[in-house]
């Protein structure tokens, strides 16, 4: 009787192991599918190893400095990597910022256009691709056909260094916008009114509203939000492989793709773990600079 | 105890199909997804019901890299199926690191293959320094498809088709549709299907006496006269305006009669022959250069290894019957059959469409089969998309193109140089 009341105490709300068992469901998948293939990704990266033979042997930095060679893709598709972080998730969190308030305000039909611009968030990337490639296609896409009608001269859209990549960060805008506005609207809702009543009777103007009193307290929302905006900005993939194919030439290739295919299509798994821990550096650097400028406490 | 005795029942149901049918089963994968799939799939059936001793099991895989890269890992871990499908530039990398059986006479005899059977050309495609390691179970090159109405209504003799520069030229210009404004409404012409200019450019690089690799496939060859020749006409033709200004896919423009004459594969004929109102033809790819070659690549049917070898006699008695049955697969999939019985047969002379490729037989041209063959291909495809584009000149492109190609030669996979 005695041992089974100990027994119990495990799962009495006191013990030390109860927070664990409630993680253990999450940790064990995350460290048998996240840590371990990471540590294991590190250690291909300094190996030469493969699908196809048995045969591994360490290569110190060969895999990295192999990135370096002339002509290699991957500092190519890094920049374009880079170029469309730079523009799309300043784009993205401002666009974001801006919808928020817009759908906050009590304007006429504000459910339909809160349900319209964050319904593109649940289509799948795939469809997202294929929708706009048809929209934007050269000979028989929608938009060159009512150009055409118009008498204006076809454009080329995803034909063009230039616009191929603004359309790359147009359509992740539309695909991506409902998951950057919801968390702001749900952050603007949980200000409390009486600041805006309190600051008005002080004679405060819109603009030092939003300034003094809403961008301070969405802080941590705009950290939240900026941190997985970048790590999913560096991460941009399918868009890319199914609009662009990371063409003209190589002008919108970008590092996942570069990596997924030397891989994945080539079977260079060293170089390829090469890469995705240089990207993994990169992306942990700018989440560390976010965090040190937006955390911090929120006095409300 | 009652428990123990349902558990056992539960056990014998289960193994009752095996013990009872006795036959011996073939797992069979490959990566045709589109619609092609469907006919394998009732080729299989067809052939599960034309004899009581072997059942095959079929699965259909993701095309591409998803593919090949279970194929890989299923033969690592020792579940490999018994019969798989590999395109022939892959071959390389399955055959180098010793990852398929060979297709030793002894091997095919033991299921009755006809290997003499096979037309000659073809039959190098599933060749590795001179081994056979799979056989073909079709060919699918490229040739020039054309849509028949858009000929007639401009004069041209549908029966007597662009064959040559100076006709494909002529065409391209009488095909070509603008509207009041000048802008094009319709190309005679589009060159890129797949928005790539690849398979075309190599094709013209044999075609004008050049080739890719140098003979021992240890160093880039294209970097020549042919091969600036073969992507010169390209820009010719873009720089004339008869052919798109930048890369576009010619598929769809082709299937809706935005376009007049493109440059495709076998595999294009089943979804241009279900548009309506699309009436098309095939012709032989045009000779620009002075000499006739025309791009292909084939589906090959190889063995993955395994550690026991019971199952081959099983698996070459599959590989005969689907070979020997190819009529089914280029009637209904387009693509191009490589045995002499079928190629001759009256069933196989009635697909009028396919007759092109034959005729091409003789002279196709392979891709590289060395094992960087795809990241050479992807390249490839980037530096002549570069060049359609504008970005480059040709001179660039190509000399880009060659020091890439060089210093991945010197780099097999798992070795990553000095």
């Amino acid at each position: 009787m005695q041992d089974r009341r100990r027994t119990l105490n495990i799962f009495s709300d006191r013990s030390p192991l109860v927070p664990w068992l409630f993680l253990a469901p999450f940790l064990l998948f995350f460290i048998f599918f996240m840590v371990y293939p990471m540590i294991q990704g590190l250690y291909i990266s300094f190996t030469n190893y493969t699908l196809l033979s048995e045969k591994v042997s360490t290569v110190g930095l060969r895999n990295y400095l192999n990135l370096l060679r002339p002509g290699d893709l991957f500092l190519i598709s890094l920049g374009n990597t880079f170029k469309y972080v730079g523009l799309a998730v300043p784009v993205l969190l401002g666009c974001g910022l801006l919808f928020a308030i817009i759908v906050n305000a009590p304007i006429k039909g504000r459910m339909f256009f809160r349900t319209a611009l964050s319904a593109p968030f649940v289509i799948n990337v795939a469809s997202i691709a294929l929708l706009w490639t048809w929209i934007l296609d050269r000979e028989i896409g929608m938009i060159n056909y009512y150009f055409m009608k118009l008498g204006l001269p076809k454009q080329e859209w995803i034909y063009h260094p230039f616009s191929a990549m603004m359309v790359i960060v147009m359509v992740s805008l539309w695909g991506r916008l409902g998951s950057v506005m919801l968390p702001f609207l749900a952050g603007l809702q949980d200000i409390p009114q009486e600041y805006y009543e309190a600051a008005i009777i002080d004679g405060a103007s819109k603009w030092n509203l939003f300034r003094y009193i809403t961008l301070p307290l969405l802080k941590p929302i705009l950290l939240f939000v900026g941190v997985s905006q970048l790590v999913a900005g560096f991460q941009i993939f399918g868009e890319v492989t199914m609009i662009t194919g990371g063409g003209p030439g190589y002008s919108t290739r970008v590092a996942m793709q570069h990596l997924y295919e030397v891989g994945f299509s080539w079977f260079r798994l060293g170089e390829a773990s090469a890469m995705s821990w240089i990207l993994f550096l990169i992306i942990m650097f700018f989440t560390i600079i976010q965090f040190r400028y937006l955390s911090g406490r929120v006095e409300y | 105890m009652r428990r123990v005795l349902s558990v056992l029942l539960v056990v014998l149901l289960t193994m009752l199909p095996i013990v009872v049918y006795g036959k011996t089963v073939i797992d069979f994968w490959n990566l045709f997804t589109g619609p092609d799939g469907k006919i394998m799939e009732n080729m299989v059936k067809e052939f599960n019901a034309s004899q009581d001793e072997i059942e095959v099991r079929m699965q259909i895989l993701p095309w591409g890299d998803p593919y090949y890269n279970k194929l890989l890992l299923s033969i690592q871990t020792g579940t490999p199926p018994d019969v798989a499908i590999c395109h022939d530039w892959n071959l390389p990398i399955f055959a180098k690191y010793d990852r398929l059986f060979p297709m030793s006479p002894k091997t095919l005899e033991k299921g009755g293959v006809m290997k003499g059977d096979f037309m000659e050309y073809p039959l190098t495609a599933g060749k590795y320094k001179g081994v056979t390691y799979g056989l073909p179970l079709d060919v699918h090159p490229y040739a020039l498809y054309y849509n028949v109405d858009h000929l007639k209504a401009a004069g041209i003799d549908p029966n007597k088709v662009v064959l040559n520069k100076d006709n494909l030229i002529d065409a391209a210009k009488k095909l070509l549709v603008k509207d009041d404004k000048g802008q094009v409404v319709r190309w005679g012409f589009m060159p890129t299907m797949h928005g790539g200019i690849w398979r075309e450019w190599y094709t013209l690089l044999h075609q004008f006496g050049g080739t890719y690799l140098t003979k021992d496939q240890t160093k880039a060859a294209f970097n020549s006269e042919a091969g600036v020749r073969a992507l010169q006409f390209f820009v010719d033709l873009q720089n004339e305006g008869l052919i798109p200004p930048t890369m576009t896919d010619a598929a769809t423009p082709f299937r809706t009669g935005k376009c007049s004459m493109t440059i495709a594969g076998t595999w294009m004929i089943p979804g241009f022959e279900e548009q309506k109102d699309l009436n098309f033809a095939i012709t032989v790819f045009p000779q620009i250069g002075h000499k006739k070659a025309a791009w292909s690549a084939s589906h090959l049917l190889v063995l993955p290894k395994k550690k026991t070898r019971e199952k081959l006699e099983a698996a070459t008695k599959f590989i005969e019957w689907l070979t020997a049955n190819q009529i089914e697969w280029s009637a209904k999939a387009g693509h191009c059959p490589t045995r002499k019985s079928v190629i001759n047969s009256d069933a196989f002379k009635k697909l009028t469409k396919q007759q092109a490729f034959v005729a091409e037989l003789n002279y196709l041209v392979w891709q590289p089969h060395v094992e960087q063959a795809m990241s050479i291909e992807s390249r490839s495809g980037q530096e002549l998309n570069a060049v359609y584009n504008k970005q480059k000149t040709v001179v660039q492109a190509l000399k880009d193109l060659e020091t890439f190609v060089n210093d991945i030669l010197t780099r097999p996979i798992g070795e990553v140089g000095k």
